[in-house]
């Protein structure tokens, strides 16, 4: 299939996700447990320049996702590919090779910097894990990486606490980017931050991928970030992806139901549209059991009959653009 | 009809002398529903909470006033401000699940409010608590009433929320970011429930954000503060379409697709 061009972008494919399913067992009361699938059969690939923004509601499973594409967490059925490789089959030392390619970045940097650590030490240790530098050749990349995220040396001897959100997250942006990665997984990396800052992080983000050539995985639950950083959009509905499409078509062709309900609640300011309440009804509920059919059927205006046992697949309605929707193919 | 006015308000911290809000005025009229909008600790929450008498220990009043029907809250004695608060002015939060009692069902808590503030005898509570459940919009609000905090959706709670602070009939509602933990789904339930209260009830409403989608869909009308200070009040699409002061139009522009980008570029 055939990605939207933003010049660089190629077929390479960095990492993919196939038909990965996410169990966990939740205890309820003390001797019974029931067991959630918070991932059920997912196929993803991300391409080489690409940013693939994972959209989707609390609970949907977007962060497992991309937990899984971090390698932090183990799918319970699927595989997992890095460059290529399967992560099942390696070896603990290929895997310690590939660790630095792939990267995070999280929602919160108040809890993913440690509050005891000065940001130099900080951005030290992921270069002493993995390439076991000494602290004289660490400095010169520590300095490069700050002045890549637009932080000056001064931070070098703070420690987080002392630092603006928007500075911290930049922290927790250049710890990542000091290891050259090839795939950086964003967890709503600028949620947590006030929206004069969000614009700017967005804005350093967007300039990072086209300087260095890196592909995102940026996993969001707004339509407007996603609509302004994506190239790429996949939309999740409990566990399963529902909706795969160029950015740039958003809003453009006909959406998943889904999708389409998400348009139509999404507040902007500068286009006050009267939102169709009447699609509005309704709450996810946690899957808890391996439902037949569609997942989205409960809330969806455009229900038939079969949608509720039988189960739709992705399919590619034009270049580019998966739907899974029998309304919709 | 103006129905609250603050004045001058200036708040400091007795600890290191910071003031945190400057020379605050504005005026709030009966049945408006009036925007506060403003990033993290520009003060937006402080003032709710010094209308409601509940400024945390340490920070004083260093002068101003805040009128509610002609009364000066600040001079009011900690007996009178029992018949205000709660009952004249009630507040909804952002996150309701550290809001309501986890080890209480929503029946209780709500029960609780009626007996305390209207001394009502437990039958005629139970009753007006279900009421007061299904005009939330709870759907079998008579089971609802049994259930824990923790057995209800993120929307749900925030629903209840709203009961409770409906439950003495308050003239005005202070809802502080109450959507900003929800889903888009469900935070546009809840906003439409608020425009409903306003409408039916003639609820006035006092809407703490900084999300500007939010705050075009339900402000009449809206004050900017920035670091402690009101920097503008205007109509809603007045703001937006023609703001007047430079920190407005600096958070307008950041919004992902401004339109005001291309004009301010």
């Amino acid at each position: 299939m055939q990605p939207m061009h933003e010049d660089f972008i190629d077929q390479e494919v960095i990492s993919e996700v196939k038909d990965v399913w996410k169990r966990f067992e939740l205890r309820i009361g003390i001797f019974s447990k029931k067991t959630f699938y918070a991932l059920r059969g997912v196929s993803l690939k991300v391409f080489k320049g690409e940013t693939l923004a994972i959209l989707g509601e609390s609970g949907c499973g977007k962060t497992t996702l991309g937990r899984i594409f971090l390698g932090l967490e183990e799918p319970s059925r699927g595989e997992v590919y890095w460059f290529g490789k399967n992560l099942k089959t390696l070896s603990k030392r290929e895997f310690k090779s590939l660790r630095p390619k792939v990267q995070a970045v999280f929602q919160d940097p108040t809890s993913s910097l440690n509050p005891k650590m000065r940001i130099k030490d900080i951005l030290f240790e992921p270069l002493s894990i993995n390439f076991r530098i000494t602290k004289e050749e660490g400095l010169s990349q520590i300095g490069e990486a700050l002045k890549k995220v637009g932080l000056s040396e001064k931070v070098l001897y703070c420690y987080p606490h002392e630092l603006s959100g928007g500075q911290r997250q930049r922290v927790a942006l250049a710890r990542a980017l000091i290891l050259q990665p090839k795939l950086l997984v964003l967890d709503e990396p600028t949620s947590a931050l006030d929206m004069t800052i969000q614009k700017q992080i967005l804005d350093l983000l967007k300039e990072l991928r086209l300087s260095f050539q890196i592909s995102y995985i940026f996993i969001t639950h707004s339509i407007n970030t996603a609509r302004y950083l994506a190239t790429r959009i996949a939309v999740m509905y409990l566990g399963k992806i529902v909706e795969i499409f160029p950015a740039q078509a958003l809003g453009k062709v006909p959406h998943h139901p889904y999708t389409e309900l998400l348009l139509s609640v999404n507040l902007d300011p500068f286009n006050p549209v009267k939102p169709n309440l009447s699609a509005l009804k309704g709450e996810p509920s946690l899957s808890f059991e391996e439902v037949e059919g569609c997942p989205f059927y409960p809330r969806c205006q455009y229900k038939k009959t079969n949608c509720q046992t039988l189960s739709p697949e992705l399919v590619e309605v034009s270049p580019g653009h998966f739907i899974s929707c029998f309304e919709r193919i | 009809m103006e129905i609250l006015r603050v004045e001058g308000l200036t708040v400091r911290n007795r600890k290191d002398n910071a003031i945190l809000l400057k020379d605050v005025s504005f005026s709030f009229n009966q049945g408006e529903i009036l925007g506060i909008l403003g990033e993290s600790g520009s003060g937006k929450s402080l003032t709710s909470l010094a209308i409601l008498g509940l400024l945390p220990k340490g920070l004083i009043v260093e002068s101003g006033s805040i009128y509610y029907k002609g009364k000066n809250l600040l001079s009011l004695s900690p007996k009178e401000w029992e018949d205000i608060r709660g009952k004249e002015i009630s507040i909804i939060l952002q996150d309701p699940l550290t809001s309501l009692n986890p080890v209480l069902t929503i029946g209780e808590q709500i029960i609780e409010v009626l007996e305390a503030h209207l001394g009502m005898d437990k039958r005629s509570a139970w009753d007006r608590a279900i009421e007061l459940l299904s005009e939330v919009g709870i759907p079998e609000p008579d089971l609802r009433m049994k259930s824990y905090p923790h057995q209800l959706s993120g929307g749900m709670r925030q629903r209840a929320m709203i009961a409770i602070a409906l439950a003495c009939d308050p003239t005005v509602l202070i809802a502080d970011e109450p959507t900003t933990a929800l889903d888009p789904t469900l935070q546009l339930q809840v906003l439409e429930l608020l425009k409903e209260l306003n409408q039916k009830r003639g609820l006035s409403i006092i809407f703490i954000t900084h999300d500007l989608g939010v705050m075009r869909y339900i402000a009449d009308r809206i004050v900017v503060y920035y670091k402690g200070e009101v920097i503008e009040v205007g109509e809603t699409e007045k703001v937006f379409s023609q703001p007047t002061h430079s920190y407005t139009l600096s958070l307008l522009l950041s919004y992902p697709e401004s339109p005001l980008n291309a004009t301010h570029a």
